[in-house]
């Protein structure tokens, strides 16, 4: 009963072999699909197999137990690693966590209770069939669920883009430390699986060659898929069964089949049918969809001006890159109730300014309040800027464009908010007139649509301060003017606003205050007509000469 | 000086990101030794227009020719070595290397030309930049906007260009440094002899040197001729709105 | 004392080899940014062409030195076009083209198996005239002199061209910003060739003296050094050339020590626990490459 896959004949081995081994994609998976290009799982894998085993062999401990003592020890292990190499990223942290691998190994032949070289024999094979198949199957399942939930999203976010996740209140490396043990737990898992397996550990197993082996299967499957290492799986071991005659070159097909998708086919076989698959439905949706018009949003009146509180405050903040200084002590006020803009020439420190304000960089130095915040210490951490009620959109659009408009604007809504975050997402969609694009994918949508995404993704935060970064760049008059309207119901709403603007136009008339930067120094700051007619402002736009 | 055959010409330049135009059917010449200003508000499409002749950016259609010959689709090395040389906005100097190695690398990479030449290049752009001299051997990246602007444009200088695209030159400069930059572009005839030059600027300094102007405006010309007869409402239409803003009113 | 210094000088002819294999990887990735793996191949058939040469035609192994090392760079030319060119300009290029040259390093791996039909082979100790010498209380070969000698002139020329040529500026420009160097009149893409060129030459000569010095050559040959080159690499710092040389001659010493007061197999675990400390304690390694530079 126990043993499923003894009707396979001589395939009974390679089919648990296959299952064990797509577990232990999975823990490649889970990095890699987050954008983390860390390969430590194969030394993770040891540690879960040789601690599995040797707790069996020592304590004669069931299965059960020494299996949770392996999952447990590569989890720890996995995340004092993430600490350990938290400052590299990229190729660093690839070859950093390779050579963690290899460590383990060396590790392992010279460590006398591993065994050594001849490794560890007559470990009980407590792990039939069904225990295989019932936590590879819980395994997915997990991954599955996880991908769904709002951290599989946030995930996806990381992947795309840290900035922007940071920025919906994501704590890049927390997730990024948690990924790691995630990682440590599944590949410690099929590390005691595969030594209850066996009935043996030897260190061979955990070479640089089952590495290779393991991202050719999360590669052909796809990286970025849950599925992907099964479906790997299967084309990796069922090739060779497959090309029977030819044996001596099933390893080098698989080299070059890896070869091959990651210049034709960069997600996988399961990427390449998602794409053809949603090739055919945005085919369908063009021929069938022409855009509702967009209802106008009622235009409220200029209230009289009189300023609320002070929702966000920095003072004698001072940026310098280089040599350069980008920021030179500048102070800004945003009050509630306001709408604040930010004008400048080119390369005169507005969007600097506005990084400085979201905790993208840390200032030379300065103070600042955000609410009843101190500010410094949020510095260069924009996931707590964010969760103390400040949202922002960005110059050049950051949106996940493979995802549709709900699930981007899902992103923004914070935890916590009782109303559940689909709910949410789909009535600020409705009130902002985008209901009708909720399950359009955002990379389908047009530049305009796409910035009003953004915007109703940074009010999805229910923020108290909202940074604007050229919110009209790439529009027509007519949207332009329908996007002022929309700044203009927010700023009712008690919000305090920050828009960076070119369009100085609008912004005269939009704008409740303006402040104008001029190489990264503050040289003006009032009512909007006052300011632009003064001469320095002038000076400062077009040059020498007068224009008034 | 119109008469003469243009040595540079875009033709009905279009190109657009994703949806939108970036720039649309945009047709502009410059003539050998004519400074031709090139301004507009920001995002008018000053720097795609630029990034597309050195075919940084798709082109959608229209052509570029240099010389009457179509180079639009000729890789940017290969367009530097036929002498069009851009300096871009954000000037892009290779920050690790040194100024001097900065200078030496444009040199030798556009023209394959004995030391002796590359020396001499080399030396005209200190001669010309002369607060560059003390700092040739520290790495450009920690120079600042102003040095790393004529770094930028000395580099530009060593390639021996037939035609320079400036982008922003006075972008991010304090005004003792963009003065430094423009009267070096007031004397450049004298000194560069007949090197055409499209002078990007988003402030209306760029009209002092100029001998003609074009107006760039959502992506299109909204006016071209000489920059005398470019007067301050057009100017202020495009840039402050100020017309706009009194019919929206 | 003279088993130190004969230690000592046996770690030095190692570390020469490790750091010579080291170097060729450090030079792709100071260009490119991307981690070649396929390298460890090149290594491999730069061995197998040694091996060629010498026994199959009966060169010696100077003579075949500089037939080697062309075909090996071309082999490397020829991984660049088919594996990496192609990813350059992708968002995820560091993980695709680490992906792609993994591929790469299988397919080669098991073509030379096929070639050698899965054995091991040796060059015979004809090839190279070895001679022994004694300095003092220390004896060495020639062969190991030449082996060290080579990997100090190939690092000095290549830190000479690197930092003083138009080429090596060229290859740090394109290093820095592709686009950039390309505005420059760079050809970015000759460049890059030029730079696996010289790397998959590097590998080729390396190989010719690891497999002469220790005398096996089989598929395995450049993928059971990799670990250490990266070990290397890590020591001496990402994508600095002398770097790579004390990297690999640190942990050569290192590694000779631990085999010869400790045991043969320590010698191992002593090289990855400095790996670990110097992750953990410097991961930028002794030689830092653009920390502060950065695009400002």
């Amino acid at each position: 009963m126990t043993e499923l896959f003894s009707n396979f004949g001589a395939y009974d081995f390679v089919i648990r072999d296959g299952m064990v081994l797509a577990l232990m994609a999975l823990s490649i998976y889970v990095v890699l699909s987050a954008g983390i290009f860390a390969l430590p799982q194969v030394g993770l894998m040891a540690i879960g197999a040789y601690v599995s085993a040797i707790v069996s062999l020592e304590t004669g401990a069931p299965f059960f137990v020494s299996f949770v003592a392996g999952v447990l020890a590569s989890g720890v292990v996995a995340v004092a690693l993430a600490t350990v190499l938290r400052r590299l990223n990229g190729i660093y942290l690839a070859i950093a966590s390779i050579a963690f691998a290899e460590t383990v190994r060396v590790a392992v032949l010279n460590i006398p209770i591993t065994g050594g070289a001849q490794g560890l024999v007559g470990i009980p094979r407590s792990a039939n069939d069904v225990v295989i198949c019932v936590l590879v199957a819980a395994a997915f399942l997990g991954l599955w669920l996880l991908k769904r939930s709002r951290f599989g999203l946030a995930i996806r976010a990381m992947r795309q883009d840290p900035v922007m996740a940071s920025h919906q209140g994501i704590d890049v490396v927390r997730y990024r430390t948690m990924l790691f043990g995630l990682s440590g737990v599944l590949a410690g898992a099929s590390g005691a699986l595969y030594v209850h397996m066996s009935g043996f550990a030897e260190p061979s197993q955990f070479s640089f060659d089952l590495l290779t082996q393991l991202l050719a299967i999360v590669v052909i499957g796809g990286s970025t898929f849950v599925a992907g290492s099964l479906v790997g799986a299967v084309v990796v071991f069922g090739l060779p069964i497959a090309l029977t005659g030819l044996a001596e070159y099933e390893v080098m097909v698989n080299g070059a089949l890896i070869v091959l998708i990651v210049a034709f086919a960069p997600g996988g076989i399961l990427g390449l049918l998602e794409s053809v698959r949603t090739r055919r439905r945005a085919t369908v949706s063009a021929a069938t969809g022409e855009h509702p018009q967009v209802p106008k949003p009622v235009t409220l009146p200029r209230p009289d001006a009189s300023p609320g509180q002070v929702n966000l405050e920095v003072s004698e903040i001072v940026m310098a890159f280089g040599g350069v200084r980008a920021l030179d002590q500048v102070s800004v006020q945003a009050r509630s109730g306001e709408v604040l803009g930010v004008i400048g020439p080119n390369g005169s420190g507005k969007t600097t300014l506005l990084n400085v304000l979201s905790g993208v960089y840390r200032p030379a130095s300065g103070a600042g309040r955000l609410l009843a915040r101190d500010l410094p210490p949020l510095w260069g951490r924009p996931h707590r800027i964010a969760r103390e009620g400040l949202a922002r959109t960005f110059q050049h659009i950051r949106l996940m464009d493979t995802e549709t408009v709900l699930t981007n604007v899902r992103l923004g809504v914070p935890v916590g908010t009782g109303e559940s975050a689909q709910d949410r997402a789909r009535r600020l969609l409705e009130e902002h007139g985008l209901a009708w694009a909720g399950h359009v994918q955002v990379g389908n949508l047009p530049y305009g649509v796409r910035r009003r995404v953004e915007i109703v993704r940074a009010l999805a935060r229910g923020p108290r301060v909202l940074l604007l970064d050229e919110p009209t760049a790439g529009m027509n008059p007519t949207e332009r003017e329908e996007v002022f309207d929309t700044i203009a119901t927010i700023r009712d709403r008690g919000v305090a606003v920050i828009v960076v603007e070119h369009d100085v136009a609008m912004m005269r008339s939009f704008c409740d205050r303006l402040i104008v930067l001029d190489f990264g120094k503050m040289i003006a700051d009032g009512d909007p007509d006052t300011v632009l007619d003064s001469k320095e402002v002038v000076r400062a736009y077009i040059g020498s000469g007068s224009l008034a | 000086m119109h008469t003469s055959d243009p040595v540079l010409s875009l033709e009905n330049l279009t190109v657009a990101y994703g949806h939108a135009n970036a720039i649309t059917d945009v047709s502009l010449r410059v003539a050998p030794g004519e400074t031709l200003a090139l301004i507009g508000p920001n995002g008018a499409g000053k720097t795609t227009l630029l990034r597309s002749v050195m075919n940084q950016e798709r082109k959608s259609s229209g052509r570029i020719r240099l010389c009457g010959r179509d180079v639009s689709t000729v890789r940017t090395a290969r367009l530097v070595r036929a002498g069009i040389v851009h300096v871009p906005e954000g000037r892009h100097i290779v920050a690790p290397l040194t100024v001097q190695e900065n200078l030496q690398l444009a040199a030798a990479a556009a023209h394959r030309c004995p030391r002796r030449e590359i020396r001499e290049s080399v030396a005209m752009v200190y001669e010309l930049f002369s607060p560059l001299v003390r700092l040739r051997n520290k790495p450009a990246g920690l120079l600042s906007g102003g040095e790393q602007q004529m770094v930028a444009i000395g580099r530009a200088l060593v390639a021996r260009p037939i035609v320079l695209l400036l982008d922003e030159p006075s972008m991010g400069l304090a005004p003792v440094m963009v003065e430094t930059i423009y009267t070096f572009l007031a004397q450049q005839r004298e000194l560069l002899g007949g090197v055409a030059i499209i002078l990007a600027e988003q402030s209306r300094i760029a009209l002092d040197v100029a001998d003609r102007a074009a107006v760039l405006s959502g992506g299109r010309v909204v006016f071209e001729g000489s920059s005398s007869e470019l007067d301050d409402s057009t100017i202020a239409a495009a840039y402050l709105g100020k017309a706009q803003a009194s019919v929206a009113d | 004392m003279d088993f130190l210094l004969q230690q000592t000088v046996n770690g030095i002819v190692l570390g020469s080899a490790y750091a010579l294999y080291a170097a060729g990887f450090g030079l792709v990735m100071a260009n490119l940014r991307i981690f070649h793996v396929a390298h460890a191949a090149i290594f491999t058939w730069g061995a197998v062409f040694a091996w060629i040469l010498t026994d199959q035609f009966g060169w010696s192994l100077l003579a075949a030195l500089p037939v080697v090392a062309v075909l090996a760079g071309l082999l490397d030319v020829l991984a660049y076009l088919l594996l990496i060119r192609h990813i350059l300009g992708r968002r995820d290029h560091e993980m695709a083209a680490f992906i792609s040259s993994m591929g790469g390093l299988i397919v080669l791996v098991e073509l030379a198996d096929h070639f050698l039909g899965g054995s091991v082979v040796r060059i015979g100790a004809d090839a190279f005239d070895s001679v022994p010498v004694a300095i003092g209380p220390i004896r060495v070969s020639t062969l190991h002199v030449a082996m060290v000698g080579l990997a100090f002139v190939i690092v000095a020329v290549t830190t000479w061209v690197l930092a003083r040529t138009q080429w090596g500026r060229e290859i740090r420009a394109v290093a820095f910003d592709r686009e950039t160097a390309s505005i420059l009149g760079v050809d970015v893409d000759r460049v890059s060739a030029g730079v696996f060129f010289v790397s998959g030459a590097m590998a080729g000569v390396a190989a010719s003296f690891v497999a002469m010095a220790f005398n096996i050559i089989d598929a395995d040959l450049g993928s059971s050094y990799l670990v250490i080159a990266l070990a290397a690499m890590v020591v001496g710092g990402f994508g600095s050339i002398p770097g790579m040389l004390v990297g690999g001659l640190l942990i050569g010493v290192v590694s000779t020590y631990a085999t010869g007061y400790v045991s043969s197999s320590a010698s191992e675990l002593v090289v990855f626990v400095l790996l670990l400390i110097f992750l953990a304690l410097r991961p930028e390694g002794l030689f830092r490459v653009r920390a502060e530079l950065t695009r400002v």
